[in-house]
Order: C-alpha cells, then sequence, then structure tokens
C-alpha cells in the first residue's frame, strides 16, 4: 500500500561542525607562513614555479573549507602544509598515471619505496643531530631559534623586539647555530641531502 | 641585504634567506627568475628547503619537550621523593609524641617502655626492652619489633583483647573454644567436655 510521505522535517544543525567563523587573519596567516608552504614542497622535489601555484591552491581550498565550517580545528601552517603536499602527490599521480602501469616504472616504484623508508631513518637522524646540537646551545640561543622556527614564526625584527636584543644580535645568533648544525650534519659518515 | 652572486649564483646565505622569507620582494624575484633557468640552483634550494624544514622540526620538537609532561622515570622519582618526604614526616611526628614535656620546674621524667602503666602495653615480649623514646635508636628497635602482620589482623589478638578477657574473667565458666562458620568467636563453657558423656 502506497503512503503519503510524510513531510520531511528540516534538517537538524550539524552539531559537530563549528558555525562559519572568518574571524581569522588569513591576510597575516599568508604573509607569516606562505614561504614555509612552498619551502616544504620545494623540499620534496617540486619546482619552485609549481610550488607556489599548489601553496597558493592549499590555501584557497583551507579558507573555503574553513568558511563553510567544515574545519573545527584549524592548525597553521601544518594545515596548509598537509593539505599543499597531498595536491603535489596528486598533481604527480595525475601526470604519471600511464607510464604508472608500465612494469620497469612498477618496479621503479618498489625501488622509490625503499629509497622513502632510508629518507624517513636519515631524516630522523638528522633531526636528532640538530637537537643535540640545539641542547647544547644556551638558553637565549634556544629562545632565538624557538621564536624564529617554533610554533610563532616570528621574524628576525620580531624576536629582536621580544627579546630586547638588536636585530643583528638575532641574525648572528641564528647564523652560528644555523653553522654548527650543518657542521654536525655533514660530519663524516653523515651527509647533508 | 643585497643578494650576493658569486659566479652567476647566490650564496648558500641568499637561499637560506630566501626559504627563511627573509629577502626583500625585488630580491626574491631576483632570486626566482635565476632559479627558473638553473637547474644547479633549484637543487640547492631544496637543499635549502629542506635543512629550513628540519630546524622547523627541530624548534617544534623543542617546544613539544618543553610542554610535556615529565618523563615517567622523573614522575616515579618524584613519587618516591614524596613518599620519602611522607615517611620522614611521620618519623618527625612520632618523635616530637614521645618526647617527654620540658618544664624547667619539673624533673623530666624518662619514660621506660617498661613502666609504661597501659594494660594495653603489658606483653613483655614486645615491650620488655628498657630504652628513653627518645632515642632514635631505641624508636627504630621499637618498630622492627613490630609484626606487621599481627598490627594488620584485627582477630589475631582477640583472645588477649582486654575487652574479650573481661568477659571471660567476669564468667570464669566460659572459655573461647574455636571460631565459628563466620570467623566469629566460639565460647564454652569450662567443664564442657565434649568427650566426657
Amino acid at each position: 500500500m502506497w503512503v503519503w510521505p510524510a513531510e520531511a522535517e528540516p534538517e537538524a544543525p550539524d552539531a559537530t561542525r563549528a558555525e562559519p567563523v572568518d574571524e581569522v587573519p588569513w591576510d597575516d596567516m599568508m604573509r607569516r607562513h606562505g614561504r614555509r608552504v612552498v619551502v616544504a614542497l620545494v623540499a620534496q622535489g617540486v619546482p619552485l614555479e609549481r610550488a607556489k601555484e599548489l601553496a597558493q591552491d592549499a590555501w584557497l581550498r583551507v579558507i573555503d573549507r574553513h568558511r563553510r565550517g567544515h574545519i573545527t580545528d584549524l592548525q597553521l601552517p601544518g594545515l596548509v602544509i598537509a593539505q599543499a603536499g597531498f595536491l603535489a602527490r596528486d598533481d604527480m599521480r595525475r601526470r604519471d598515471r600511464r607510464s604508472r602501469l608500465d612494469e620497469p616504472h612498477r618496479q621503479a616504484a618498489a625501488n622509490d619505496l625503499s629509497l622513502d623508508l632510508e629518507d624517513q631513518l636519515d631524516a630522523r637522524q638528522r633531526l636528532r643531530v640538530v637537537r643535540s646540537v640545539l641542547d647544547r646551545a644556551s638558553p637565549n640561543a634556544q629562545r632565538v631559534f624557538g621564536l624564529l622556527y617554533g610554533e610563532r614564526a616570528m621574524s628576525p625584527a620580531e624576536v629582536a623586539t621580544e627579546l630586547g636584543l638588536s636585530v643583528q644580535r638575532v641574525r648572528q645568533i641564528v647564523c652560528e647555530l644555523r653553522k654548527r648544525m650543518r657542521a654536525a650534519i655533514a660530519e663524516p659518515g653523515r651527509k647533508l641531502r | 641585504m643585497k643578494v650576493i652572486v658569486l659566479d652567476g649564483h647566490p650564496r648558500q646565505e641568499e637561499l637560506a634567506d630566501y626559504v627563511s622569507d627573509a629577502l626583500s620582494a625585488a630580491q626574491s624575484e631576483r632570486l626566482e627568475e635565476h632559479l627558473l633557468d638553473c637547474p644547479r640552483c633549484a637543487a640547492r634550494l631544496q637543499e635549502a628547503a629542506s635543512f629550513q624544514l628540519l630546524l622547523h622540526e627541530a624548534a617544534e620538537s623543542l617546544e613539544s619537550d618543553r610542554r610535556a609532561p615529565p618523563s615517567r622515570l622523573r614522575r616515579v622519582g618524584r613519587r618516591l621523593g614524596a613518599v620519602g618526604g611522607l615517611w620522614g614526616a611521620a618519623a618527625a611526628f612520632a618523635l616530637v609524641l614521645m618526647r617527654p614535656p620540658t618544664d624547667d620546674t619539673e624533673p623530666v621524667p624518662v619514660v621506660t617502655l617498661a613502666d609504661d602503666p597501659s594494660p594495653e602495653r603489658s606483653d613483655d615480649r614486645r615491650w620488655s626492652g628498657e630504652c628513653d623514646p627518645t632515642d632514635i635508636g631505641c624508636a627504630e628497635a621499637l618498630l622492627a619489633s613490630v609484626d606487621p602482620l599481627e598490627s594488620v589482623d584485627p582477630l589475631s589478638s582477640w583472645p588477649d583483647d582486654p575487652l574479650v578477657r573481661s568477659v571471660f574473667d567476669s564468667e570464669p565458666s566460659l572459655e573461647p573454644c574455636g571460631s565459628g562458620e563466620d570467623g566469629g568467636m566460639l565460647v564454652c563453657p569450662v567443664d564442657d567436655d565434649p568427650f566426657s558423656g
């Protein structure tokens, strides 16, 4: 027996979705973290121009999803870097889809996988080396380093204001730290990629 | 800062400044133009970018280490320290309790355990030693003489309990004769000999 359909109830608001919030200073975020997103792609071997395009695309997607209220936990720049990385891999897949079906290429992909694991191990080792240099640095140098490269990603001028140092002194501290880190990584038996 | 170019290629510092976003827009543009035409510098840029990411990772791991709760070993150490502190406080409290009154008008009586008049302390086996309770050696000997099992088992000394003893003292025809199913004490008449009848 056919039953007259009841009137559809209005869709209940999804409690898990956040209200569209547009209070994020996107311009400031892009200015502060934009280069890091591009650099993350360049470090993966993406050509600079393509990296800038993909980074721009990643920012637009994240902003759009956030304005729709789909992103409840906005972590910057990590989320944009992850999105840009995904776009870069997707880009690579699209380009190589046809050739990936070839057997030699599949073998090469398997080799790439083992190399990737080696790279990951090497990356961990390098991180340990850099951390050991950082741990031996003075508390002041650690503070400068943390403000420059940490979550707040300050510029040298901002760090100088925050810590009451001259910009030149901030640059000098970071330059010295980076020099020591490079030297520690480049020690015999270690090779910086 | 000017972009110093050696042999037509930017120096490592310029690449580092580029990935750190420390160059001006004009300097960055100039560098990027060069990178488009120079695969060698593009490779160097990739290296600089990898190093830059490594620095970010190092800074983030440093920050997370500072925010992280103390390690398990440190927590155990702190707990042991707290327990040690409690034991120390308990020992100090016990010594204060056992210390004789310090009234200058009266001579300080040295209370020996053997002289303790309280009936609960009439067990000669435990309290036979005569010593000054304010002496740390004496206190330690006393603590060592306490049977921990006995001290936590309330039923282990029920025949000697003063309350129970008083019942038997008032009723000499009764005596304890074992435990019931529920663990409670059984009392039997003295002349109720199960083998007599």
